[in-house]
């Protein structure tokens, strides 16, 4: 089952941000998952999710060429991580989508010409293509705006009160 | 700084040689180098292996930082640091300095350091030179409670470096302005005695212009006037003295956070104790260093870069995964500490 046509490189935050609203399961689910090496060796572990559900996501490995652009791209862009490099390069040359709710990756992702999606965007769709149910929807957006998360309050709020409203 | 120098530090801090890295990962020693040299990139599997070696993230390979231009020209180090290991610690000070920087840039908090620097040609200078500060800036003879926090104020930036198993003894600290922002980096050492008075001493590097080649030593004078002010001492020791008690250098040290031997050198400069009574001491202060029941006194610890990294994050200004990046811990050990996600 997919989501979206192309195929998403996930990054550590919306593994976090899958199991604190107690989705993760459903999302390695989808077929078009790719998570890099260098990430998953670095970053995942059992703090991040259920370290099972997260091997389920295919592995993608980096070409040398890629390594060396990774590491230009830390230089010239020192706003960014070295994950958001690895991601962006990969998303880049392989034309995938880059899932982030960081202003500055997401700025330089549009000016690369690299799609972009957003952590509840991602929800939304799984909603839409009923992978979860409006309940388990609803209850993902109450955790993560419980969990004092990183996402915006007032984008949470909002699809609470919708799916409220549509009940 | 590239991937191949990234790879040669971490070679050279786990004290590998090149053929000891080539047959851990069955390739050639020539093939090693020539990743150090960037003549081969490394793929995502080449480079996770390399990570394992070095025991590090795998991301502090990729890394790369614009490296300041620095000078390292008032290096207080022993012949022992050399070669090899004095180059790996050039630039972890570099790498270091260069992330300052960029958090500072990012933070756009303006250097506010307005020192000028003193011509000193005598000792007796740098007495004068650690007076006027301490008349300015401190109590003219209560002990500094926290010599980090006073500099951190006056718009100098102290960074402490991890002693790589132990590969940097023999180095104390460095001092240089990088443009107009001043830097103290020190090694980061459990006894705080000791770090207090490098820092002070790297404080009279920068404070001091000295022609001639007695810039260490009057640094050194600087340092002990400024730990151990001259009435402050007269007060506490009288001005002349023959015989100290072991426990009465203790309750000093322990109230000024100076070392014992820094203690005795200072009363030998301010001339209340003679040359005799000196030597008497040092034997006394080694023959209790062997009984190991000397209390070491805390060290300072600087929080002002991770204020900064954790505000930048919290004003949106840089992204938690970046914040983790520059705090040297991974994104759920950022979440964990600051009890978000």
């Amino acid at each position: 089952m997919n989501i979206i046509k192309e195929t998403i490189i996930v990054d550590t935050n919306i593994l976090i941000d899958a199991s604190i609203a107690g989705v993760l399961k459903e999302f390695v689910k989808l077929d078009n998952l790719l998570i890099s090496d260098l990430v998953k060796e670095t970053e995942i572990n059992s703090k991040t999710g259920d370290i099972v559900e997260i091997e389920k996501i295919k592995v993608i490995s980096s070409t040398s060429e890629q390594i060396y652009k990774m590491n230009m791209v830390t230089t010239s862009e020192p706003n960014l991580t070295a994950e958001d490099a690895i991601n962006f390069i990969l998303a880049k040359d392989n034309n995938l989508v880059l899932p982030t709710d960081n202003k500055r990756l997401r700025k330089y992702a549009i000016r690369n010409d690299v799609k972009i999606i957003g952590p509840l965007k991602i929800l939304d769709l799984m909603l839409e293509n009923r992978i979860i149910t409006k309940k388990k929807y609803s209850q993902s957006l109450i955790k993560l705006h419980n969990s004092n998360n990183r996402l915006p309050d007032e984008e949470i709020i909002k699809r609470i009160e919708e799916s409220y409203l549509q009940k | 700084m590239g991937i191949g120098e990234n790879l040669k530090r971490y070679r050279l801090i786990n004290e590998l040689s090149l053929a000891e890295v080539g047959k851990r990962l069955s390739i050639s020693p020539t093939a090693v180098a020539k990743y150090e040299k960037e003549i081969i990139i490394p793929d995502s599997k080449r480079l996770i292996e390399f990570s394992k070696m070095y025991k590090i993230p795998v991301y502090n390979l990729i890394k790369s930082y614009m490296m300041p231009t620095m000078k390292l020209d008032t290096f207080r180090k022993k012949s022992r640091l050399v070669g090899k290991k004095l180059e790996v610690l050039q630039s972890i000070i570099q790498i270091d300095v260069s992330k300052y920087i960029e958090v500072l840039q990012l933070s756009g908090i303006k250097p506010n350091y307005k020192l000028e620097k003193i011509e000193c040609n005598s000792i007796e200078d740098a007495e004068n030179v650690a007076y006027n500060f301490r008349k300015k800036y401190l109590s003219p003879l209560l002990p500094i409670q926290n010599l980090t926090n006073i500099l951190e104020n006056l718009g100098i930036y102290l960074i402490s470096i991890r002693n790589q198993n132990g590969m940097f003894n023999g180095f104390d600290g460095i001092s240089e302005k990088i443009g107009d922002i001043p830097f103290i980096v020190s090694l980061d050492i459990e006894d705080g005695a000791r770090q207090r008075f490098t820092i002070a001493h790297e404080l009279g590097h920068l404070l001091i212009s000295v022609k001639g080649n007695q810039e260490e030593s009057i640094c050194h004078r600087f340092a002990g006037a400024l730990l151990l002010p001259k009435e402050a001492m007269i007060n506490e020791f009288g001005s002349k003295r023959h015989h100290i008690n072991f426990t009465e250098l203790e309750i000093i040290k322990n109230e000024y956070g100076v070392s014992n031997q820094a203690i005795i050198y200072r009363l030998r400069d301010l001339k209340i104790i003679n040359e005799s009574t000196y030597r008497n001491l040092c034997m006394l202060i080694n023959k209790q260093i062997t009984k190991s029941n000397q209390q070491i006194f805390p060290k300072e610890i600087t929080h002002q870069y991770e204020r900064i990294v954790l505000k930048l994050q919290s004003q949106e200004i840089i992204s938690a995964k970046k914040a983790a990046e520059y705090l040297e811990i991974t994104i759920d050990e950022y979440y964990q500490r600051n009890n978000n996600s």
